[in-house]
């Protein structure tokens, strides 16, 4: 399938902070692809370079086959931006807010009017239209700002943590809206949820220190953790320092950790939980746990917080 | 770039009030704490009253303060990150078309006030103009609010610190007040090098016309040229200014 977006070598630094070192990416045309990665790992950074907010350092970066950097213009045309923080306008009303916007990309007055309607309509914002941005709570003016992105009609749609704020009715309608009139676009999105990014995206890159760290489908990735299985052992009461040590000198067992009274652990082979066991058999244990890895897991190893 | 204008229209409808009351003070108040107490202390050679003659200070001061004021107000909105007109940059349009949208509401807003100033100095002073002279009159200020306009543009673009923007909008004024001859006539010793700037002279021209002095818009041109390529400095600046 051909690439909708294009990143080659891209680099970014603010001052002396390299935000993107040498980032290469590509996106599938019609295809949902989420980015994720700590705070500051250069998600926003990647979207805000490609509507052309900030200019990159050093490298490429094309939508729809269009260099970014000398078809500016053309590019923003097909493209739908959603920023992760408010910017609505507070000096106009939300209805003039979102006519202003169909107007910049040339939608006509009719049926700017008959859009703005329609999404007011499916996530409840009609009664709101002639209030300012600073009267309405911040779920309401997210659902705002995502009518604001696609009123016209963009073929790439760029959401930086689209449902932040939202309340979890509107946070569906949205999954929805996306799922009927997003199937003909481009959907490139940021979240710090990962239950939406494996839900709802088809591919998943991983991002850290400004590099894609690893990037596939979910499946390809939970793949590549090779079966290991995370454990949760709950005792009763905290066990010794002495049981902990010896589980800690078992070979096959990665990453065991004490959360007040609970022990995470993982482990390849089943044999290897049952070691585990039989030390701890003295304790008195109130439940267990047994779970494969999921994305959380690999995002948490990868960035090396808890399993490597 | 019609977008644009509209939201600004938008923003005026909400904030009319503010605009009208500034567009009925401004004059009002440069009558008021300039040209009344300069009246007592200076007397013109040519023998036309100082509060006529200054009338032309009011209005030239006035929209071009007020241009300045708008422009440097708009620029300034696309430049911190979340700042109202930064969502503008997500659409198709050049910075050129963002540029020459600032230009144009920025001149339309100190264009409005010219003729409110017109209307109030001529209520204030009882003097009467002919049409002819008026328009010359408009033709001949037409550049200068253009060029307040552009300068307001490049600070805005330039200062990102709001205390300087301010200092240098107080440098604007004392500029247009003391050293353009709007309220206080220069000496025409040659060692004032304000003599040479072509806002004293298209000035200068401009106080010729109701003096029944002739006049000429070759100083007018100059700073309209002047105008035309800040602009272009302005898009220069631009990229980086909103875009980096």
């Amino acid at each position: 399938m051909e690439a909708s977006i294009t990143l080659k070598s891209l680099a970014k630094k603010y001052n002396d902070d390299v935000i993107l070192a040498d980032l290469s990416l590509g996106i599938e045309s019609r295809s949902n692809h989420v980015l994720i990665g700590q705070n500051g790992a250069g998600k926003s950074t990647v979207l805000r370079i490609l509507i052309g907010l900030i200019e990159k350092d050093a490298g490429f970066a094309y939508i729809q086959g269009k260099d970014i950097s000398n078809r500016g213009p053309e590019t923003r045309m097909v493209t739908g931006y959603m920023p992760q923080y408010i910017d609505l306008d507070n000096e106009i009303n939300i209805y003039e807010n979102l006519f202003v916007f169909s107007e910049l990309y040339g939608v006509e007055n009719n049926e700017a009017e008959d859009k703005i309607m329609k999404y007011a309509d499916i996530f409840d914002f009609k009664k709101d239209l002639l209030k300012h941005p600073g009267e309405l709570s911040k779920g309401t003016l997210r659902s705002i700002q995502f009518t604001r992105s696609i009123l016209h009609d963009p073929e790439v749609l760029l959401l930086d943590e689209p449902t932040t704020f939202m309340d979890p009715i509107n946070k569906m309608k949205f999954w929805d809206l996306l799922d009927r009139i997003g199937k003909d676009k481009t959907l490139l999105f940021t979240t710090q949820d990962f239950n939406e990014a494996e839900k709802y995206a088809d591919r998943i890159s991983i991002l850290h220190n400004g590099n894609i760290r690893m990037d596939g489908s979910l499946d390809k990735l939970i793949g590549t953790t090779k079966g290991i299985a995370k454990y949760q052992i709950r005792f009763k009461e905290h066990p010794s320092n002495d049981i902990i040590d010896k589980i800690k000198e078992l070979p096959k067992i990665l990453k065991p950790i004490m959360n007040g009274n609970n022990l995470d652990f993982y482990a390849t082979e089943r044999k290897d939980f049952f070691h585990v066991l039989r030390i701890a058999i003295d304790c008195q244990i109130d439940d267990i746990d047994m779970g494969f890895c999921s994305l959380i897991d690999l995002y948490l190893g990868l960035i090396g917080s808890r399993l490597e | 770039m019609k977008a644009i204008i509209r939201r600004e229209y938008f923003a005026l409808k909400h904030n009319l009030t503010a605009f009208i009351t500034t567009w009925f003070l401004l004059p009002m108040m440069v009558y008021l704490f300039i040209s009344i107490p300069f009246s007592f202390y200076i007397n013109l050679e040519n023998g036309i009253n100082y509060l006529h003659w200054s009338s032309i200070g009011n209005w030239i001061c006035t929209s071009s303060i007020l241009s300045y004021i708008i422009s440097i107000n708009l620029s300034c909105s696309y430049i911190s990150p979340d700042s109202r007109s930064k969502s503008l940059l997500y659409s198709s349009l050049s910075n050129y078309d963002h540029l020459l949208a600032i230009g144009i509401w920025s001149f339309l807003i100190g264009f409005i006030q010219l003729f409110f100033s017109f209307l109030i100095t001529l209520i204030l002073n009882s003097s009467n103009l002919f049409f002819l002279d008026i328009l010359l009159i408009i033709i001949y200020i037409i550049p200068l609010i253009l060029l307040s306009s552009m300068i307001g543009m490049l600070i805005g673009f330039i200062f990102t610190n709001s205390i300087l923007r301010m200092v240098m909008g107080v440098a604007m004024f004392l500029f247009l007040t003391f050293s353009c001859g709007l309220f206080i006539p220069l000496s025409s010793d040659g060692s004032n090098i304000f003599l040479l700037s072509p806002i004293y002279i298209s000035v200068s021209n401009i106080q010729a016309i109701i003096s029944n002095d002739p006049s000429t818009i070759f100083a007018s041109l100059i700073v309209l040229v002047v105008s035309i390529a800040l602009f272009f400095i302005n898009i220069l600046i631009s990229q980086k200014a909103l875009r980096s």
